[in-house]
């Protein structure tokens, strides 16, 4: 079993700031009939969210026994309810609910990749190559889908736009890319100054003596012990308005991807009023900065927040949980046909759990995807089933996620 | 003794392993070691760096023309002033004129906006029209072409050995490039005239090659010192002798501070080497930058140094005191004791510094037979992997790791951030050797800030791949267990660069 254990330290100064957006401006301008200018954006949140603690299951009676002290929503505390479902969202994405109230975002739960193990890199890898398993490709399926575009006319000269220090995965490939990062030096994110406090309390005394109390010194320092706007809000953003504001010129990138990181909460998940929280909060910003800053062009836009796995159903505990399987995504954009919870809810009964643990995947995010791309950007279902996520023929695409 | 590993040999006296070269040291790594400083790769240089002669030349010629543009707009008093002590440099090198005008190049070195990399230039003076559009000063240029080169030098060394002995010797005689214009600009120059050529040479070529550059003349200010008994302090009394090069000489450059110098030797080796300086006059620029010795600074008549007296004239005379310097065992124990505790324990082991001291003395001073001896000797193994990286080192051997370039502004700004700015050391001592200095409260902090900016940046593929690649024997099970649980491959590079295993060496 996977487990990243370390000590739990508290940080106060909530750090993050290592998301990467990258996009194309190669893209069908006219692609349908000139009356539609798509963009889509994948927003990948790297180390596993817990899809039960984003979009909790409150109505499923094995929800609250199962989670235990993790559950949310006890007497509606902690959740915003999802009308027409028995899922709530987590109270601390209140501006996504409010998209969802207006039909613009959906959630898609006990949704997986086809990766069945348990590893962070692995997982991302599948999730972002678009194959059926791990592997050393070197390019991924956001490339792919800008090399199958239907012809159309080009949008701009440059073959491809990244922001972000690298190109990830998913935008690695022959549709090349530019990159843009902002210029900042970011403190490091504090888990993984957890991590590295852990592993120097097991191997190096003097160096964790001395991280210790730069760590402390950096809590003394914080003006207080929850700045929303100092943590991980902050760099979610910049990444966030960067994106949009590319994506919203007449002739700029019409595909991107922005990574979000700090979602691997083995101990004190804080789904509730902590760490996770804390989170999604920054997430729930950002996309927001994302549609605003977007201005006219979010009506002709899609945005799917993915996911490498879920985390298990029960804590771990260290009020936490550990790497799992099947977990939520979310479909957020004017394009988007939303204000739905598209779930074939598997049950929460030991039995119903996959290996006796973790969620059980009944929805390939893969059909979710084929979906968008089919309908949004008009790519074929053989295109989609070959070049796309190939050896996927057996995964329809999923009919009217796009208005 | 055993076959030191390919990441053992790398960190101690390498660079640090590069995905590439892993392979190359791994089959031998002491061969590889030993083969680096048969064969150092040389300085890759670029068309923009210049020696310091036509970068000083290029500074005053600069000068000169805005002196006279100012003056010729007449708009400026300062500006008529500047003319006129250009005019008046015509005189010969040595000139009060030159001292009063090195004086202004100093003023202008904070002015020129130099140490901002690729910004715009500052005008802060913008008393004029004509002043706002003017060119930039040239330093701030030949002190970019030259961080340029070595950080790339030092990125793509294939094993480091020659490089780490080049910056031993340059911190051991350092310059700090902040003092003024002089030194912003050719302390990069110093590095490649000075230093680089003597590294695997004499010691004493490279001790005179120091005393005979403009960096070092102008650092320690020896191009100022003028015998109290010279020509031009007979005519001129409001100049005197500036001990500071010739004590910074014994106490740092040579025999060490308990060498067994006292005062009355510091003074002596002071008079000996006034008169030591170089051109400024752009009117003879075949001379500027070039060391010259001037007669009429020179304190006439013998010196006593360490018991030894040196009735030499001229030049000659600090020549025979440096010859005899560097043959001093002093000078031997002080150095070998020196490159010990850089390259292998903060608490050098003394069998090992007899050892090279020996080497030292037997072979006259050679810091190839030194740099030889040094791999070869098994207690140069024996000592355990207690030293922490310095920040320069610790911020190449991570980006040859990940195989993440960085750009010499990157270098400037990380650098300055963990404490250890290229070429500025904060006293002629250099940087410490004891690598205890580096423990600071927030140094780990700052190290993982950069490393998560280099993991971030990295696209060397699967981290636990890189870590087993980088670290081999070293690699420990919990840092490796951490790699293989990062949430995401920056992670997982950032804690790789920050493990026990790769902060030490």
């Amino acid at each position: 079993m996977e487990r990243c254990n370390y000590t739990a330290l508290t940080r106060r100064r909530f750090l993050a700031g290592t998301g990467v957006f990258a996009a194309w401006s190669m893209m069908p301008k006219a692609g349908f009939a000139g009356t539609r200018d798509p963009r889509f954006v994948v927003v990948l949140l790297r180390g596993a969210l817990d899809g039960l603690a984003a979009v909790a299951p409150v109505g499923d009676p094995n929800y609250r026994p199962l989670r235990g002290a993790l559950a949310l929503g006890e007497g509606g505390k902690d959740v915003l309810p999802l009308a027409g479902s028995f899922f709530a969202l987590n109270d601390a994405m209140p501006k996504l609910h409010g998209r969802f109230a207006k039909g613009e975002a959906l959630v898609v739960h006990a949704a997986a990749t086809p990766y069945r193990s348990r590893s962070h890199f692995d997982g991302q890898n599948v999730l972002e190559s678009g194959l059926e398993g791990p592997s050393g490709t070197q390019d991924g399926w956001l490339n792919r889908v800008a090399v199958a575009l239907p012809a159309g006319e080009r949008v701009g000269t440059q073959p491809g736009l990244a922001i972000g220090p690298t190109i990830p995965l998913i935008l690695a490939g022959p549709a090349g890319t530019l990159t843009w990062s902002p210029q900042t030096f970011q403190p490091a994110v504090e888990d993984t100054a957890l991590r590295l406090a852990s592993l120097y309390g097991e191997s190096d005394q003097e160096l964790a003596k001395l991280l210790t109390e730069g760590l402390e010194t950096d809590r003394m320092m914080a003006n207080s012990a929850f700045d929303i706007e100092k943590g991980p809000a902050r760099a979610f953003r910049i990444l966030a308005n960067g994106a949009a504001k590319l994506l919203a010129e007449e002739d700029g990138p019409r595909l991107a991807a922005i990574s979000y990181e700090g979602w691997d909460t083995h101990v004190q998940e804080g789904a509730d009023n902590g760490r996770l929280a804390k989170n999604l909060s920054a997430l729930d910003l950002a996309l927001d900065d994302l549609a605003e800053t977007l201005g006219p062009a979010w009506k002709d836009t899609v945005v799917a927040v993915v996911t490498e796995f879920g985390r298990t159903a029960w804590g771990n505990g260290g009020g936490g949980t550990d790497h799992g399987t099947a977990t939520t995504a979310f479909l957020m954009g004017g394009a988007v046909k939303g204000g739905r919870v598209i779930a074939d809810w598997p049950g929460l009964r030991e039995a119903d759990l996959f290996e006796g643990r973790d969620l059980k995947p009944t929805t390939d995010l893969r059909a979710v995807l084929k979906g968008v791309l089919k309908d949004h950007l008009g790519l074929s279902e053989r295109s989609l089933a070959t070049d796309i996520f190939p050896g996927s023929l057996g995964v329809r695409p999923m009919a009217g996620l796009v208005a | 003794m055993n076959k030191p590993s390919a990441a053992f040999a790398a960190s101690r006296f390498g660079l640090g392993l590069r995905r590439d070269d892993a392979d190359a040291m791994g089959r031998d790594p002491l061969a590889a070691l030993l083969g680096d400083i048969e064969n150092p790769k040389p300085l890759a240089r670029g068309k923009t760096l210049k020696p310091a002669s036509e970068i000083l030349l290029a500074m005053r010629e600069f000068q000169a023309a805005r002196a006279e543009r100012l003056a010729a707009t007449g708009l400026s008093g300062r500006a008529r002033k500047k003319a006129s002590e250009a005019a008046m440099s015509s005189d010969d090198a040595g000139s009060s004129a030159m001292a009063m005008e090195s004086r202004a190049m100093e003023s202008q070195a904070m002015e020129s906006g130099a140490m901002a990399d690729g910004s715009p230039a500052k005008m802060k003076s913008g008393a004029t029209k004509a002043s706002m559009e003017e060119k930039k000063p040239p330093q701030g240029a030949f002190y970019r072409a030259d961080l340029a080169a070595k950080s790339a030098q030092l990125q793509n060394a294939p094993i480091g050995y020659f490089e780490r002995l080049v910056d031993f010797w340059s911190n051991h005689f350092a310059v700090e490039l902040g003092k003024n214009a002089i030194t912003l600009a050719t302390t990069g120059a110093y590095e490649r005239e000075a230093i680089r050529p003597h590294v695997l040479g004499r010691f004493e070529d490279m001790l005179l090659a120091v005393a005979r550059h403009p960096a070092m003349l102008t650092y320690l200010d020896n191009r100022i010192s003028f015998g109290v008994n010279s020509q031009l302090v007979e005519r001129n009394s409001r100049f005197g002798l500036n001990e500071n090069f010739g004590r910074e000489m014994l106490e740092l450059h040579t025999v060490g501070v308990d060498g067994g110098y006292d005062q009355d030797d510091v003074r002596a080796l002071a008079n000996a080497l006034s008169g030591w300086t170089f051109g400024l006059n752009p009117r003879q620029p075949d001379k500027v930058g070039v060391f010259a010795f001037t007669e009429r600074m020179h304190e006439p008549g013998p010196v006593t140094v360490m018991g030894k007296t040196y009735p030499q004239k001229g030049e000659d005379q600090a020549k025979a005191i440096i010859a005899d310097l560097a043959r001093h065992p002093a000078t031997a124990r002080h150095l070998s004791r020196k490159l010990v505790q850089s390259f292998v324990a903060d608490e050098p082991q003394p069998e090992l510094v007899e050892q090279l001291a020996k080497v030292y003395l037997a072979s006259d001073g050679d810091l190839f037979a030194l740099a030889k001896e040094l791999v070869t000797a098994p207690k140069s193994w024996e000592a355990p992997r207690t030293k922490l990286r310095s920040p320069q080192e610790f911020l190449f051997a991570s980006a040859r790791a990940l195989n993440v370039p960085i750009k010499a502004g990157e270098v400037r700004r990380t650098l300055t951030v963990l404490g250890q700015a290229m070429w500025r050391p904060t006293s002629p001592a250099g940087f410490p050797g004891d690598s205890r200095y580096w423990l600071a409260a927030d140094a780990m902090t700052n190290r993982l800030d950069v490393a998560q900016y280099l993991g971030a940046r990295s696209k060397s593929g699967d981290p636990r791949a890189v870590a087993e690649a980088m670290l081999g024997d070293l690699l420990s099970a919990p840092t490796r267990e951490a790699i293989a649980r990062a949430e995401s491959p920056g992670q997982a590079y950032a804690l790789l660069l920050m493990s026990p295993e790769f902060q030490r060496r």
